[in-house]
Formats: C-alpha cells, structure tokens, sequence
C-alpha cells in the first residue's frame, strides 16, 4: 500500500515527458502493479526487480506478461546505461546505505536518464533511525538533495505531497485500527516525490 | 448490534436479496478509501455497523481533519 | 500571522527566560539544572552543568561568592539554596574532568599578561576558540591572588592540577616574567591582541592610560583601553570588593572582545545579556511551604552526600506556567504560551499538498481569557486561536467538523423557528427591547416567558422582545463572514423597532452587543431586577447557601457579578465565594466551542470544576446565570439552578437544581415554544408550515436517547431518515430479529437508524453517524 497508489508515478510521467517505447525499471516492485500499469497504460517497456521471491512470484502468478526479476536494489541484473528510468517507491528511507543504491542506479541508467523517488522524509528535523523498534529514520529535504548532488544527480523537481501520507495512516486506520505510529510533536513525517536526472 | 459473519443475516427490502461481503469506496477530505462491508449488488445498499462508524471510521476522519 | 507578529506573541510568554540564580550569575551558569541534578543524586551530570559555563570548575565552583543566592527565590519564601556549598560538595567528589572543545586553531597569537583569575579565564576562553595563547606572570607560579585563598577554600593540589589544563590546552606559559615598557612594546608587536589581568600588574610601567587611582582604564562594556588590541580587566579587589566570579567575568568579557576585534566583527552588538541582568520570568512563590536551609554538621567539610541531597530538594525549580497550572486545556497540550504561539505559525504556513497538523489544537480553546489574568503579561491564547481560526476559515482549510453542530445549531436560532422580533402589544414603540438569548430559551422557555411578562409589568414605555441569535458560535468559530451577517441582520431588526435600549438575560450577549453593537447600550437582566424589585414569587430558598459559579464571559465585568450576588442575598440565600469566580471565573466547556472541538476537553474540565467544590465537607448547589453553565454542570452529575429558575419558578415547590440534562433535541423544542408562546399570547396566529417527517414519533428509551443525543444526533435528524427511508423503501433487514437498518446522507454527515416501525410510531433502538461519504459498490 503505497501512498497514492499510482498518482505520484503519474505525476512524474507528466513531468518527463519519457518518449514512447522508454526502457523503465521499477526497483522494489512488489506484485509489480506500477510495471503493470507503465507497460499497459503508458505503453512503455518495463521491468521491475524486488528483494522477495514470493512478491515477484505472485506478481507472475496474475500476470505473466510481466518482466519481473528477484533481485537486490544494490546489485541490479542490467547492463551499464541500458535503461532510460527508473522508479522508486518507499525504498530509499528503509535503507542504511542509500548511496550505495543511488550509484547502482546511476550505474544502469544512460546519461540523462531520469529517477524517480517517492519517499518519506521529515518535514522537521532530522530522524535518527530507532534499531530497538525497527523504526527507520527519516532524512530532511535538505539531506535528500545533498545526497542526490553527491551521487551525480540534478534535481529537477521536488514536491511535497504528504496530504497521501494523511490518505495512507486513514486508510490503515480503517483497516486495522488504530496507528502506533511515530508521535507527534517534534517528528513531523512527510512525503516527497522527487524527479532527478543523471549528470 | 454485531456484525454477523459475512454477509449473511441481512437482507435488501428493496429486492429481498442477502446482503454479501463487497468493496464500497468511500472519500472524506480529499482522501479515497475502500472497506468490505455487507452490501446489495443489486441496489447498492451497504451496511455500516456502528462499530465501524463510531471506531475506525470516527478515527480515520480525525487523522484526515487534524494530522 | 507574520514572523512579526509570531515575534511579538513568543515574546509576551516569559517561560524559557533564565530563572533569576542563572540571569544573576555573570557567568550563565545553569544554576537551576546544576540544582536538580543534584537533588536526583546525579553529581557527574551536575558538573557537566557547572563544566559548561565555568572556567576551571574545580576551582571557581569552591571559591565563587554565589551572587546567585542573593536572588534565589527561595530566599523570598525563607532561604535561599544553597548553591555555593551545594558546588563545593559537587567538585570533590565528581571525578569527571571539563571535556574541552577545542576549535581549530586560527593561527592567531594572543598574550595574556597577569594570572590572576580575569587573566586566567581569558587564557581558557581564548584557547578554546583555538587562539594560541601565551600567558605571562611575573610570579614563579601561576594563580595570582588565588595562591592567597585558605588551603581549606582552594587546597593548593586543586589549584595546580586545573591549572595544568592550560598546559594540556598547549598554552605558553611564562612564569618569573615582569613587563615594562620595552617588553611591553615588544609583546606588542609579535602578539594579535593582548589581554592584561589589572590584578597583577601593579606598579608594571606601561604605555596606557591610567586612571586617577592608578588602574588601567577600560570601556566597561568590553574591556578595551584606548591602546588599539589591547584589553583589560580584573583587579576589582583594589575596591575591597572582592568577586572570584566578577574578575572571571572580566576575563570572559576580554576574551569575547579580543576574539571580535581579530575578526574585524562588531564589538558590541549582543553584549546585552553579558554580565548580570535581570530576567523576566516570574515564578509564582505563594504556597511554597517553609523549609528551613539544611545546615552542614561540619562546616569545615561542607555538606555530607545526604545533606547535600535535602537542600538541594529545597529548590523550586523555578519556572512561569501559571497559565497551564490554571487551564486544563494549555496543560493538555504539554506545552506552554511560547511555543504554543510558534506552533500556530507553523500551522498556518500553506505547503503545497501538504496536510496540516494542529487544527484540533487551534479549535480547543475556550478563549474564555482566564489566562490573560493570570499571566503577568497577559498572554491571551483565546486571541491567538481565534486569529488563526479566521485565518484557516479565509483559505478554506477548516475542517467543518469543529463547528458544524454548533453552526447547525446557530441556525436553527436565527432561522424561522424561533426568530421574532415585536413591540409589546398595544404599543407601536418600544423604549426598551428584551433579548432573552438563544441558549435561555432552550434551557428555560417557561421562566423566559414569565420573565418577559415581569419585565412588561414594571417597565414602562413599552418592551419589545426579539428571540435570535447573538452570534456568539459564528464569532467562536473565526468565521467573520458569518457573524457579521448575523450581526447586521441584528442590528437592523433593532434600528426597525426605533433603537430601543436591549435588555439581554445572557452575559455572552451582553459582551458581544457591547463590543460590536454599541449603540444598543446593553444592560444584564439582573441589573433591571435590582432596580424594580423582585417579583413577588420567587422560590423558597431562604437560609440556603449556594456556590455562585461566574460565567467565564463576566470576568471583567464584576458589575454583573455584583448585582447577581445582591439578587442572591434579596432572594434570602447567602453566596459562597469558589475559587474560580470573579476575575478568575472558568469556562463551562461551551465558549470558543470547545464542547463542539474537543467534546472529550470539555467534560474533563467540568468533572475537574465539580471535584474542587465538593473538597468542603458540604456539598453546595451550584448558582449560575448562564444557561450553557447549567446545562454542562447539570450534565457532569451537580445540582445546579440558574438564577431565573428561582426567580420565575416554573412549579410552586419544585426543586430546579434536580432537573439534571436536556437533550439537544430539547433544546430546539423548547426554543421553538418561547416563539409559540409569545405569539399566544399577543394573540398572533401563524401558519405552520409542516414538513412531512415532523409528525412521525419516535418512542426511544432513555438510555438510547441518551446515547443518541451525545453522538449529536437529533430527533428531527432521526426522523429525516425514516421518512426518507420509508418513502424509498431502501432499508436494510435484519433477518435474526426483524429490525430494519437505514441511513439517510445530508450535506455532510450520514446518519443511520436501527429501528422497528410500530402501528403509529417508530421504536428507535439505536442511532450513530459517520462524515465518510459512501461513494458505492465498486465492481
């Protein structure tokens, strides 16, 4: 359950303009609903990797049509600047070394290939990861940027867009009950897309 | 008032068909969301028991009015 | 709000200003954390404290001549801390070391003539800003007038091993060195800046002028002298005034100077606050019970580890919060006025799709006020969160949920059902204009109507009446745009009757008449009864002693107070004083729209209220004048009346205080047979247009009305939905026992009923609600 479903990829389409027949990967897949609908929808050659076999697996199981690998964000089955994309989604906020995985992208995307990032981040200060209760930290837009710069990226466009943030922790609500989320007060969770492109 | 297993118990006057287990979409501020409840496929009747109207439903509307 | 504005709000609140022991002290120490560390036992974190504003701890915290203390405010209650002594048993026994931060070095050299406490100080500091330091002394050790103190005071081991810090700091050091001139002049050109300790330097021929005394003049504020780079300070013992923490600061002053003039920065700007000042917190020290200063069994020793525990217990803990100790609500919030105000700010700044935090915060207040009294600068939160209500209802980002019911409710008031205005029968002007007030009505339609009467009897040329609204709920929830409609519309009804002079049964009337129609020249119904008497049958209730609870409206206008209290008295009762009444009056939980906001608040402050008064051995009945004071008291469990029910009683020998909670419902009922009642009997006849779900009944139980009356949930609501339901026939059965679910959805709100139709009613077993719109079955 990402916030906004497929709104955010959207937005970012509109933003790049990608040409018909773009070669996009979506790193951290799942079930591969956002590769179904770059395929479908938008009619582009896609492909996404995910770190669980049984994600990939059902994601075949409803529609083998799909280019859907197990694999590692760190080490990406693709050959250097083969690909005009790529995607994502909740990944890079759950990592303890997102440069690593910046560089890998950087790695099997073309010059002036475009990133797309859709992530939590903190609208206060920054997060530091808690170990003891599996809560990951949450990088400022300040931070996120420096990190792009620093792998060799130019941001083009940041928008905040936590209002899907408030959508999700509704919809959990709905689902399960109440949140025991992080607390409120000095941490202020929020959630960006974020579109860069390969210097 | 509990809710009984799904679906069954609950009827539509309407065309007197058994109320079943199906995706109802809801919005409130902005926001989309979908909950399975007991509803009629063919009139479009849905339950919503007071349990989830006065707990989750309650909860969620002020997450979206105030967070 | 503008960064301005936020400016002038966080400024008002004096919560984070230095308590007097930390503002007194020329160095800033932390006197007050200093303390409490102490008092948990903690003497490593306790030096950490002192570590961070003093200069070689080990020394300064046994030899300081404690300022601090002369304005502990515990000294106003007996004695003050003892923080000297409490120091003193800090550093022998802490075995943490000052952990120094140096900077990179700058490469800038700085000389330091004199080793005397001020010259000592400005070697540290200048160190630790990463200037290298050379230190001269004319003695073969240094310490200067420290070497002098009692072994007993400052054990000479101590003093050496501090000092040696310098050395660790990679200070250069020059002992055995006398300056004159020559040197002088030499120092003068291979150091950056100089420093000179006026403690030691003594009979030294230097270049710079002197003053008649014979002591190095210096700019007090930062220690230069008229030589360029050269900066002075120290040797205030020439006075006989000796202070080991003012010759500190003397070094502490020249060093911050020194490191100003190097970068070329301005010399003075922010030097305010250097030194000893005086702050503004305000400590509240009333009700602090009297202990005595723990006492050291051997003062040779100072305190033992217990000793120093208990006196350091003895500490306030100084801090304001006296607003939060007096509002439930700023307590709730776990914050205070300052930060409060920021937040706010924040609130309000607009991010693109970003969601906003806070909103329930701002829609909690009562703005009853209550903090503006006891703020000593009168902070008043009720003003913050209005602004910020408007400013949320201008970008149309409030949450209709806050308001709606009581907006609902506001409408009902000013819309066809109860809204009316009149010149007494038989009179074509009206001298004076009787507005009973919306919410009396509801209350108390029977006491309204024989008020009226009276007020026909003893006035003369002639009382209109208007029923309407004030617009106190449209006021409360920031909507602008809405009060000033209902205002206007106010005010015209009155410019039509001939600008009669209002007469209003209600305080929240009287107040917004007062401020935003001022030409009605408002006068409280309890003024008009002292001045033409009693009527002649009131309740029996001589003897009897009542709590006068003030509504939170009258709390500047002790006038109304007054003339309730008098009526009290005439009525043959005797009036005891709460200790929320008068200026400090508290709010029921119905201004600002709390109980609409935050209905959770609102019955927390209320059980609150009622648990105090019941702390005397006698439980009194509550008094009160207004009428949403009454019900919210009568709802939380007290016997309260209000004062027209025992001035106009309904039944002869009835007990008002026992008539407990109305139901909304009720309410609009009630309201809408003041109207009825009126026209009866100025033998008007009105067509009533009935709506067709009006004449369904509904047979509910108590506790189901109870429930349902909680939830908000009216019986014309309930109705609406079986008469919708029964017409379309899109019910839902329940096939175990027959009863029939339904829901009706209005602008905002969908409702549900449980029930089972009757031969001519409708049973009602439940009702609930929810503001999630069903969009539908998805396929």
């Amino acid at each position: 359950m990402r916030p906004g479903g497929l709104t955010l990829t959207d937005r970012a389409l509109e933003f790049c303009c990608l040409p018909h027949g773009s070669r996009l990967l979506d790193a951290g897949c799942g079930v591969g609903a956002t590769v179904e609908h770059l395929s479908s929808r938008h009619g582009f050659t896609a492909a996404g990797v995910d770190i669980s076999p049984e994600l990939i697996a059902e994601g075949l199981l409803r529609n083998p049509a799909l280019s859907l690998a197990e694999a590692a964000v760190e080490t990406l089955p693709f050959t250097e600047e083969s690909l005009d994309g790529v995607f994502c989604e909740c990944v890079l906020s759950l990592l303890d070394q997102p440069l690593d995985v910046l560089l890998e992208f950087r790695r099997v995307l073309r010059s002036g290939g475009y990133l797309i990032l859709s992530d939590m981040y903190s609208r206060g200060e920054y997060v530091q990861a808690d170990s003891e209760s599996g809560l990951p930290g949450l990088a400022t837009h300040g931070q996120i940027e420096a990190l792009l710069s620093r792998s060799g990226y130019m941001t083009l466009l940041w928008e905040d867009h936590t209002f899907l943030l408030t959508e999700l922790a509704a919809r959990l609500i709905l689902a399960h009950g109440s949140l025991a989320g992080p607390g409120c007060g000095t941490t202020r969770p929020g959630y960006y897309l974020l579109v860069a492109r390969k210097e | 008032m509990s809710l009984m297993e799904a679906g069954t118990g609950w009827s539509c006057t309407a065309c007197g068909g058994e109320l079943e287990i199906m995706k109802v979409g809801f919005t409130y501020m902005k926001g989309n969301f979908e909950v399975n409840l007991p509803a009629c496929s063919n009139c479009g009747l849905v339950l919503v028991s007071e349990e989830l109207a006065t707990g989750k439903m309650a909860e969620a509307e002020r997450i979206l009015e105030d967070k | 709000m503008e960064q301005d504005k936020l400016r002038e709000w966080e400024y008002k609140c004096i919560q984070e200003e230095p308590p007097e022991c930390t503002a007194t002290c020329p160095l800033h120490v932390d006197a007050r954390l200093f303390v409490k560390e102490m008092g948990r036992g903690d003497r490593e974190a306790a030096f950490k404290v002192l570590a961070k504003s003093m200069p070689f701890p080990g020394i300064l915290a046994r030899i300081c001549d404690h300022p601090c203390e002369r304005k502990c405010k515990r000294g106003e209650v007996e004695e003050p801390v003892a923080i000297a002594l409490l120091e003193r048993n800090c550093v022998e026994q802490a075995t943490g070391k000052a952990r120094i931060q140096l900077l990179p070095r700058r490469g800038q050299k700085i000389a330091v003539i004199g080793s005397g406490p001020a010259g000592l100080t400005a070697a540290w500091d200048l160190l630790k800003k990463g200037f290298g330091v050379t230190v001269f002394e004319h003695a073969d050790r240094l310490g200067g007038s420290l070497r002098e103190l009692p072994e007993c005071i400052l054990p000479r081991e101590v003093l050496d091993r501090e000092l040696a810090v310098l050395e660790e700091l990679k200070a250069d050091i020059r002992v055995d060195e006398v300056i004159d001139a020559t040197a002088f002049e030499n120092i003068s050109r291979e150091y950056d800046a100089i420093f000179i300790d006026r403690e030691r330097v003594e009979g030294y021929e230097l270049p710079i002028k002197r003053s008649s005394g014979g002591e190095i003049s210096v700019d007090a504020a930062t220690g230069a002298t008229e030589c360029e780079g050269v900066f002075a300070g120290g040797g205030t013992r020439r006075h006989g005034a000796y202070s080991p923490v003012n010759e500190t600061l003397q070094g502490r002053k020249g060093a911050l100077s020194i490191e100003r003039f190097i970068q070329k920065a301005q010399m003075g700007a922010g030097r305010v606050n250097d030194g000893p000042f005086t702050t503004r917190l305000f400590t509240n020290i009333s009700g602090i019970a009297s202990v005595p200063r723990v006492r050291p069994a051997d003062t040779a020793i100072g305190y033992s580890d217990g000793e120093a525990l208990a006196e350091a217990k003895r500490c306030i803990q100084c801090e304001c919060l006296e607003c939060v100790k007096a509002c439930l609500y700023l307590e709730r919030y776990e914050g205070y006025p300052k930060k409060y105000a920021r937040q706010v700010f924040n609130n309000e700044r607009v991010i693109l799709g970003a969601a906003h935090t806070k909103n329930q915060f701002v829609n909690s207040c009562s703005t009853c006020g209550l903090c503006e009294v006891v703020c000593p600068n009168n902070f008043n939160m009720g003003d913050l969160c209005l602004q910020a209500r408007r400013t949320m209802n201008g970008q149309k980002l409030m949450p209709l949920s806050f308001h709606e019911f009581a907006l609902k409710d506001m409408a009902h008031s000013t819309g066809g059902r109860f809204a009316l205005s009149r010149h007494e029968p038989g009179h074509e002007k009206s001298e004076w204009l009787y507005f009973p007030s919306c919410q009396l009505c509801a209350t108390s339609p029977g006491e309204v109507l024989s008020s009226y009467r009276y007020l026909r009897e003893q006035l003369t040329g002639g009382v209109g009446i208007m029923l309407g609204c004030c617009g106190a709920p449209a006021f409360w929830a920031g909507r602008d745009d809405l009060f000033r409609e209902t205002r206007d519309a106010l005010r015209n009804e009155w410019e039509q009757l001939g600008n009669p002079r209002v007469i209003t049964a209600c305080s929240t009337c009287l107040n917004l008449f007062r401020e935003h129609i001022p030409d009605m020249a408002p006068v409280s119904l309890w003024k008009i009864l002292e001045q033409c008497g009693l009527p002649l049958k009131t309740c029996e209730a001589t003897g009897k002693t009542v709590a006068v609870a003030d509504p939170c409206i009258t709390r500047y206008d002790r006038d109304t107070q007054e003339s309730v209290r008098h009526i009290v008295h005439l009525l043959g009762m005797d009036s005891e004083e709460l200790p929320s009444c008068g200026e400090k009056a508290e709010c029921c939980g119905y201004g600002g729209l709390m109980y609409n906001a935050n209905p959770k608040l609102a019955r927390d402050g209320i059980a609150r209220r009622v648990a105090v008064a019941s702390s005397t051995d006698v439980q009194r009945d509550y008094l009160v004048y207004c009428a949403m004071c009454r019900d919210n008291f009568a709802v939380s469990g007290a016997r309260v009346s209000h004062l027209i029910e025992l001035l106009f009683p309904n039944v002869e020998g009835g007990d008002p205080a026992a008539r407990g909670w109305i139901s909304w419902s009720l309410r609009c009922s009630n309201r809408a047979r003041v109207r009825q009642g009126i026209l009866q009997e100025f033998g008007e006849k009105e067509e009533h247009v009935v709506i067709t779900y009006e004449n369904i009944r509904l047979e509910m139980t108590p506790e189901v009305l109870r429930r349902t009356d909680e939830r908000r949930i009216l019986e014309d609501d309930i109705k609406m939905v079986i008469d919708h339901v029964e017409r379309t026939g899109k019910r839902i059965r329940n096939n175990r026992d027959g009863r029939y679910l339904a829901c009706h959805q209005t602008h905002n709100v969908t409702f549900w009923v449980e029930y089972t139709p009757e031969t001519d009613r409708f049973t009602v077993h439940n009702a609930y609600c929810h503001r999630m719109k069903i969009v539908g079955v998805k396929q």
